[in-house]
């Protein structure tokens, strides 16, 4: 009788061509992503302007003047305000447009690319378009609002430092509404008409169905798009920069226009990397929360 | 058996092309690399890289360099102005300073503090380009003192002040639609009061009086300060530095003041914090702005695009003191070359190719610009529209760094991106912009 080989050793002999093949990714992860991020944490701890060795030690006085600096918290601030209305409008938004296609409009398929269009175009270009669209002397939305009797209405939509902000959010929703919209009709295709047709013998109206068949099944996708648009807009930097580079006077800074200014326009490095650090902290924080508050809402259910 | 052999292979291969890719070819040149012989080693041209945030040294300067230099090749990049800072710092970080690149005060020192550019001082008593003149004599000498004064302001007395040469003689001057002027019965002003007036005229007109954007905000406050403070730091050039005078000084101050209330009566365009250069341009010539703020090498797509109807001309903007007006500018374009260049004798060469006379007449961009060379003379069509620039450089220039907000780039960015801005929204008080001001001062030039 063979005796099964359980031993550490044989093991991993056993999982060799498995760890041959997570060895390119890993290798690939450790060059682009591992020793960078080590490099940074390195950097973060200077004081550095992007040129030459590090030699000024400085401890944690980056992340110390990074905490003090007023700037920093109104640049989060804002980064926060942009993931609240993104995630109410734009995933709201998304399921109103998913439930109407859902439930049959004339020429879906139509409606259906031409709704999803937004979301294939660069931030840049539409950053560069709306930017133009925003323009107090040549800008259609001025123009439009004069042309409506709204003259007094009309404004420097970026160059405000009240309606600059509002004036991203708002490009940056109608960026982000049609990858809501085609997941959550995507869940809404695969939904078993079981659910449904047995509401309909029971009596349920239109509205019970939404409230007790239709939301509680795409309870699960609305969370994980939520996950998507907290990430997504963390990481916001190329149309706000487009758009108003932070301006006008930090109105519409946020935490990744704050990094780029502090690295490449005052080539302050190490508090840069150090803003940076704050913020991947804060990324990673967000993620473990919403992955407990998952399992909690998972076993609740 | 088989399916683990499989696997075994497929994860070799897959580990193979991994390490294969991350290494280097030796034998293939770089396109991104540093200089070097183009080609392989038979052959003989050198190639040059270039980084110019000036477009008047663009393609069509780089064609007439190599046809006159058959052995040297250059790579020419253009990045805009407000891309410069991240492009240079990035291309620094990784060893690939250009051999030849544009420059400015605030950069342009801590490049030399950081050993990054070429003392030429050897090269400048060497023949220019045509090889008829001392390469040092042939810049109008009050262009170079500025020059060699922003090294000497920046980094303190040294040996040499000649590690980057100016390129053209910056002047700003204002761009006018003489017909609009004609229309509202106004005239270029000859006084502060005067100009006020014309901006008042022109506001009731329903124009945007004067032109601002959010590259060159600093602009007005400059000018006013080399009113405002010339007295004192004509008498004590070193007052900031041995605290004299700060950015809480009442002509400091004053300053300012005024610039806000150019911005509080509504002169300004409303988007003229965050606007680019180029929706300024839009505006004048939709002939919605009035006046424009601008340096000569801007003027081209306004000519080229103005309506026939226009009728363009130029004058100096007056002083708001009373006192001689006098431009910002100078020396703000310089070129250098890097201290590592492999080529320096190439790089120096077209160098003094770009502060040429023969580039100066044969490239048609170049027409509007002022040479700040000797011997060159515009058409006189031309110098008559030029008049604004001629005369304001008549007036001499105001110091690259006279109140120093240009001194280095942590003031610069924050004065134009976050205090002036906040200052004009009344956001932040007089005093706390000049405290703050004083503060950057204080922590960035300690060392």
């Amino acid at each position: 009788m063979v005796k099964p080989k359980h031993g550490f050793w044989s093991q991993i002999r056993e999982s060799v061509p498995a760890y041959l093949l997570v060895l390119p990714t890993f290798a690939v992860f450790c060059v682009f992503l591992y020793i960078p991020f080590v490099k940074a944490l390195r950097i973060s701890t200077f004081k550095f302007n992007g040129i030459g060795d590090l030699t000024d030690y400085v401890g944690f006085a980056n992340y110390w003047r990074v905490l003090q600096d007023e700037k920093f918290y109104s640049a989060f601030w804002n980064t926060f305000k942009l993931i609240g209305v993104d995630s109410l409008f734009s995933i709201g938004t998304g399921f109103l447009l998913a439930f109407v296609l859902y439930k049959g409009i004339k020429l879906k398929r139509f409606f259906n690319t031409a709704l999803f269009i937004p979301y294939l175009i660069s931030m840049v270009v539409i950053g560069s378009i709306w930017r133009i669209i925003y323009d107090p002397t040549i800008g259609p939305l001025n123009q439009f609002l004069e042309a409506i009797g709204l003259a007094e209405w009309a404004q420097p939509w970026l160059s405000n430092e009240h309606t600059a902000l509002p004036a991203i959010m708002l490009t940056w929703i109608w960026h982000t509404i049609p990858f809501n919209m085609l997941i959550i009709y995507a869940n809404l295709m695969t939904m078993p008409g079981d659910f449904l047709e047995a509401a309909e013998m029971d009596g349920a109206t239109p509205l019970q169905k939404l409230r007790y068949i239709i939301l509680p099944y795409l309870l699960p996708t609305f969370g994980t798009l939520l996950l998507l648009t907290v990430t997504t807009d963390l990481k916001a930097f190329d149309m706000v920069w487009v758009m108003t580079q932070g301006g006008p006077g930090g109105a519409s800074e946020v935490i990744t226009s704050y990094v780029y200014r502090k690295a490449f326009s005052t080539q302050d490095f190490g508090t840069a990397t150090a803003a940076s650090v704050i913020m991947m902290l804060v990324m990673v924080t967000i993620m473990i929360v919403a992955q407990l508050a998952g399992r909690m809402g998972g076993k609740g259910r | 058996m088989n399916k683990k052999a499989l696997t075994l292979a497929t994860s070799l291969a897959l580990v193979g092309t991994i390490v294969a890719g991350c290494g280097s070819d030796n034998n293939s040149a770089g396109g991104n690399g540093n200089a070097g012989t183009g080609g392989g080693d038979k052959d003989p041209t050198v190639t040059l890289r270039l980084l110019t945030t000036n477009p008047l040294v663009g393609e069509e300067s780089i064609e007439l360099f190599e046809e006159q230099n058959p052995g040297i090749k250059v790579n020419y990049e253009y990045v805009p102005t407000a891309d410069y800072s991240a492009k240079f710092a990035a291309l620094a970080a990784g060893g690939e300073i250009p051999d030849v690149f544009w420059t400015q005060s605030g950069f342009y020192t801590d490049q030399i503090k950081q050993g990054l550019v070429k003392d030429l001082s050897e090269e400048m008593k060497t023949k220019n380009y045509e090889g008829d003149q001392v390469w040092e004599e042939t810049f109008i000498p009050a262009l170079l003192d500025n020059a060699r004064n922003v090294v000497k302001k920046g980094l303190g007395e040294r040996d040499n002040y000649d590690y980057g040469v100016p390129f053209t003689m910056t002047t700003i001057a204002v761009l006018y639609d003489k017909t609009i002027f004609d229309q509202l019965n106004i005239t270029p002003p000859a006084t502060w009061d005067e100009f006020m007036a014309n901006n008042e005229t022109l506001k009731q007109a329903g124009y945007t009086a004067l032109s601002m954007h959010n590259n060159w905000i600093d602009w007005y406050p400059r000018l006013f300060w080399d009113q405002y403070t010339r007295d004192e730091l004509t008498s004590n050039p070193n007052a900031f530095e041995d605290g004299t005078m700060s950015f809480s000084s009442e002509s400091v101050k004053q300053g300012l003041v005024s610039f806000k209330e150019l911005w509080d009566k509504g002169y300004f365009p409303s988007n003229g914090i965050t606007a680019e250069l180029q929706a300024m341009q839009q505006m004048f010539v939709q002939r919605k702005l009035g006046q424009f703020l601008i340096a000569p090498d801007k003027l081209e797509y306004i000519i080229n695009n103005a309506p026939k109807e226009m009728s363009l001309a130029t004058y100096a903007l007056p002083g708001i003191a009373g006192l001689p007006s006098r431009s910002l500018g100078g020396s703000s374009n310089v070129f250098a070359v890097s201290e590592k260049t492999e080529h320096p004798e190439e790089a120096v060469r077209l160098l003094k190719f770009i502060t040429s006379k023969t580039h100066f007449s044969e490239v048609d961009a170049l027409k509007y610009s002022n040479s700040g060379l000797n011997n060159i003379e515009s058409e006189p069509e031309l110098e008559q529209f030029l008049s604004g620039f001629t005369n304001a450089a008549a007036g001499g220039f105001s110091p690259d760094i006279l109140v120093p907000t240009t001194i280095n780039t942590q003031i610069s960015t924050a004065f134009k991106t976050d205090l002036l801005p906040n200052y004009l929204f009344g956001k932040i008080s007089l005093d706390e912009i000049t405290e703050q001001l004083q503060k950057l001062y204080e922590e960035t030039t300690k060392n």
